[in-house]
């Protein structure tokens, strides 16, 4: 079990690595419009 | 623009004192000179009590006379007098008291809506994440015996929940820490101040626990209840913030419309692009087709016609030829012209309009008043319950004494009293909109939940603005059928109401519109003229159109419509337009009838025609020859009778009736919306809608007391537990974002309108 030691500091430094890419995410607008960005694919210019 | 924010000095706010400043946010009072009527936007205004506050604040200020605030829409509506103060004034005085306020301009709020949204997204996010985490180093703990682990790995995932519950301490629970230590400045009561008590307390007890186990305050850990309360709060603002958004954005989808740039000819007959507010009174503009107007206007050059309907409720193209007036708002849809500019910005009809609609959205429905008023001495309770939890338990055990009085203040969160009442309100007013249907005052959802009769009027509200067209008489030496191609060929490119009856009629007796046209013309309030080769060879000039237009003599007494088609001042045939029934009257009366509802007609009318139009919809009571003080008389006997009345009209003719009824709806095209009286307009022409529109205010109101009588049954047996000490911290913040979930869900419910009938699943 003493890699758990090892392993919990590790995930928790891996929460705030992931919270910094949603923090992108969200920054860039990738939450903005969820159903257009979808469909505008299928439409033409 | 500039933003007038952006001015550093002593007070911020001073660029506003400047009148074209605040003209772009405020609105002149039509009866007092120097009493202007603002709108602004007050970000972190979030419950009944942060509004009730900021109205006591500002309204003690000298000058000012009147202040509303909405927390549901985050707007406060403030009357002021310029002689007396000044904007700046009062915008440093909301930022004292901890609200910082934002003139409500187009540009301003939109923006600032998309950062606020996405910034609030993020402290969600950043919760429920860490939550998520916390729950695992969480779960262990509860499900092990007390041998199974370790000491030191217990004591590593307590740190580790705590290093992950200090972003959501630190970043995400600050709008409510914060907001609480500004209303503890002011030796005031808001909702967040229990909440941030309970936030505070409860990590404060995990963190002793934590790094200094073994006191009287025990060694258990609150992450895990602490941040799911925190998450909970969030996803209820979360949805808070986008059930406000959809309602602003459709207003702001309104004042959106406007051209941001226009081309103008300068002095040297040369056109330029300006930027839409360097428009003055006198500029000539050049419109394209596709394009709206930008300004109240004369055409000057060309025709076209325009798309008025957002405006007027007219659905029907209007003709806008050389001379005629075009509004702001409105869409240029066939061809190019210029236009002199008559009015700029808030003088035009359309920013009346936009007003109109800003104000209804800030204006409280009477049940939102009763929130208001229970909200403090409410808030004085729960902090009472909560100290009386901790005496209570403070010599049996204190940590248990502590927690469960973070467990009152938890549990009692009132955001659902508070989001009860606008949040059901908004979601329909943001409905009847998207469906063409104004609210000027949220209060009428209300007043037409409770009405027990209606009375109409006749004209364009149960007839047709558009006629019935009868081929009356011909004359004797022309053949019948030419005569119909005539009247198609020539009404054909109209696009007068009356040119496209008679277009419609004609073809239904198998006319050709084909025939050769020269000199074509159209008089606006006359009628058509051309040239046309009649089947012998010969060219004759014809008309059709009124009496006047075509010199014929007529008898002006008749109440029938008549056009006529001549020739020189030979009459060639005579038609009738009779009022027509609209389509659903009949079908949208009955079910009237079907659900209880007294139904009356009220008409200036002839006795005659009204008595049968009442016959042919199924009314027993029809009133013909009343003048607007017999309607009013009428109206105001059966009020004391004890009925409800609501009043369907045009909103134009019946301005004391309305005034005196229990609520009035203004129906029809045509009506200009700035004139009309009525608490709801109806855009477009559809007497269907009203069925619908009468059983989702009851419905309506009806999600309003469930919303109410959940929050008061949920705090009422949620206290008493919690002083008790049977409920948990967690089970108590998952309590409070339940019922606020739920109040907020079930408001939800309300954006479905099905407009085709009254609604099932009524008591």
């Amino acid at each position: 079990m003493e890699i758990a030691f090892l392993l919990i500091p590790l995930a928790v430094l891996l929460v705030f690595v992931i919270l910094g890419g949603l923090w992108w995410a969200i920054q860039t607008g990738q939450f903005e419009d969820l159903e257009e960005e979808g469909s505008r694919i299928l439409e033409q210019d | 623009m500039a933003n007038p924010l952006a001015a550093s000095s002593a007070n911020p706010w001073q660029g506003l004192d400047i009148q074209s400043e605040w003209e772009r946010f405020s609105q002149r009072d039509a009866s007092a000179a120097e009493v202007w009527t603002s709108h602004v936007w007050v970000d972190n205004m979030h419950c009944a009590a942060c509004s009730g506050r900021i109205e006591q604040t500002i309204k003690q200020q000298r000058g000012v006379l009147a202040v509303q605030a909405s927390a549901a829409s985050k707007r406060v509506r403030v009357v002021w007098d310029a002689k007396q103060t000044s904007p700046s004034s009062w915008f440093a005085n909301l930022n004292e008291i901890g609200y910082p306020a934002l003139p409500l301009n187009e540009y301003n709020a939109i923006s600032d809506r998309t950062v606020q949204q996405r910034k609030m997204l993020w402290r969600l996010v950043v919760a429920v994440f860490c939550m998520m985490q916390v729950m695992m180093y969480a779960y262990p703990t509860y499900w092990s015996d007390s041998n199974d682990m370790a000491p030191d790995m217990v004591q590593l995932m307590k740190w580790a929940s705590w290093v992950l519950t200090l972003p959501v301490m630190l970043f995400s629970a600050t709008p409510f820490l914060s907001q609480a230590w500004v209303s503890l400045k002011q030796r005031q009561l808001g909702m967040d101040v229990p909440v941030s008590l309970g936030i505070m307390t409860a990590f404060v007890m995990s963190t002793l626990a934590t790094f200094a186990p073994g006191g009287w305050w025990g060694d258990v850990v609150y992450y895990d209840s602490l941040t799911m309360f925190v998450s909970f709060l969030l996803i209820g603002r979360w949805l808070d913030v986008k059930l406000r958004n959809r309602t602003a954005g459709a207003l702001e989808n309104m004042m959106r419309r406007l051209p941001h740039a226009v081309l103008k000819k300068n002095a040297d007959g040369e056109w330029v692009q300006i930027a839409a507010s360097n428009i003055n009174v006198g500029d000539v503009l050049y419109v394209r087709p596709g394009e709206v107007f930008a300004a109240d206007g004369l055409v000057m050059v060309g025709s076209t016609s325009a798309d008025e309907s957002m405006l007027t409720g007219e659905s029907e193209p209007v003709l806008k030829p050389v001379g005629a007036k075009v509004i702001a708002g409105a869409g240029n849809l066939t061809s190019a012209i210029e236009m002199q500019v008559e009015q700029v910005g808030e003088g035009t009809q359309y920013h009346a309009l936009v007003n109109l609609m800003a104000s209804a959205s800030t204006e409280k429905p009477g049940i939102a008043l009763l929130a208001d008023k229970v909200a403090q001495p409410f808030l004085w309770a729960v902090l009472l319950a909560a100290i009386y939890a901790v005496i209570f338990w403070w010599n049996t055990d204190p940590a248990k004494a502590i927690m469960s009085a973070v467990a009152v203040l938890v549990v009692t969160c009132p955001c659902a009293l508070s989001l009860a009442t606008p949040a059901a309100m908004l979601a329909s007013a943001g409905t009847f909109a998207k469906g063409g249907v104004l609210i000027r005052r949220l209060q009428a959802i209300q007043a037409i939940s409770e009405v027990d009769t209606i009375v109409f009027d006749k004209t364009g509200t149960l007839t047709e603005n558009l006629q019935q067209v009868t081929l009356v008489e011909t004359h004797a030496q022309w053949d019948r059928q030419w005569l119909l191609d005539v009247i198609a060929s020539m009404s054909r490119d109209s696009l007068h109401p009356v040119a496209q009856a008679l277009h419609a009629f004609a073809l239904q007796h198998d006319a050709q519109d084909q025939l050769l046209l020269q000199d074509w013309q159209e008089i606006v309030g006359g009628g058509m003229s051309a040239t046309i080769v009649t089947k012998a060879g010969e060219a004759v000039r014809v008309t059709l159109g009124n009496a006047e237009f075509c010199g014929i003599a007529h008898e002006a007494a008749d109440a029938l419509r008549q056009v006529y088609v001549a020739t020189g001042e030979v009459q060639l045939a005579r038609l009738t337009l009779t009022e027509q029934v609209k389509p659903h009257a009949k079908a949208a009366i009955s079910q009237l009838i079907a659900h209880g509802l007294d139904i009356q007609l009220l008409s200036g009318d002839r006795i005659a025609p009204v008595k049968n139009l009442a016959a042919q919809l199924g009314i027993e009571r029809a009133f013909g020859l009343q003048k607007a003080a017999d309607k009013l008389q009428h109206v105001k006997l059966l009020q004391q009778q004890g009925r409800k009345v609501l009043m369907v009209g045009d909103g134009l003719n019946d301005g004391p009736v309305i005034a005196a009824a229990h609520t009035s709806i203004a129906m029809g095209s045509g009506v200009p919306l700035t004139q009309a009286q009525a608490d709801m307009v109806v855009l477009g022409n559809d007497i269907g809608v009203l069925v619908s529109l009468i059983s989702h205010c009851q419905k309506t109101i009806l999600i309003v007391k469930q919303n109410l009588l959940w929050a008061a049954l949920y705090n009422a047996a949620g206290v008493p537990l919690a002083i008790m000490g049977l409920l948990p911290a967690w089970l108590a913040g998952l309590g409070m974002a339940a019922s606020s979930l739920l109040v907020l869900l079930n408001a939800l419910r309300l954006t479905d309108w099905d407009k085709s009938g009254w609604q099932k699943g009524q008591a």
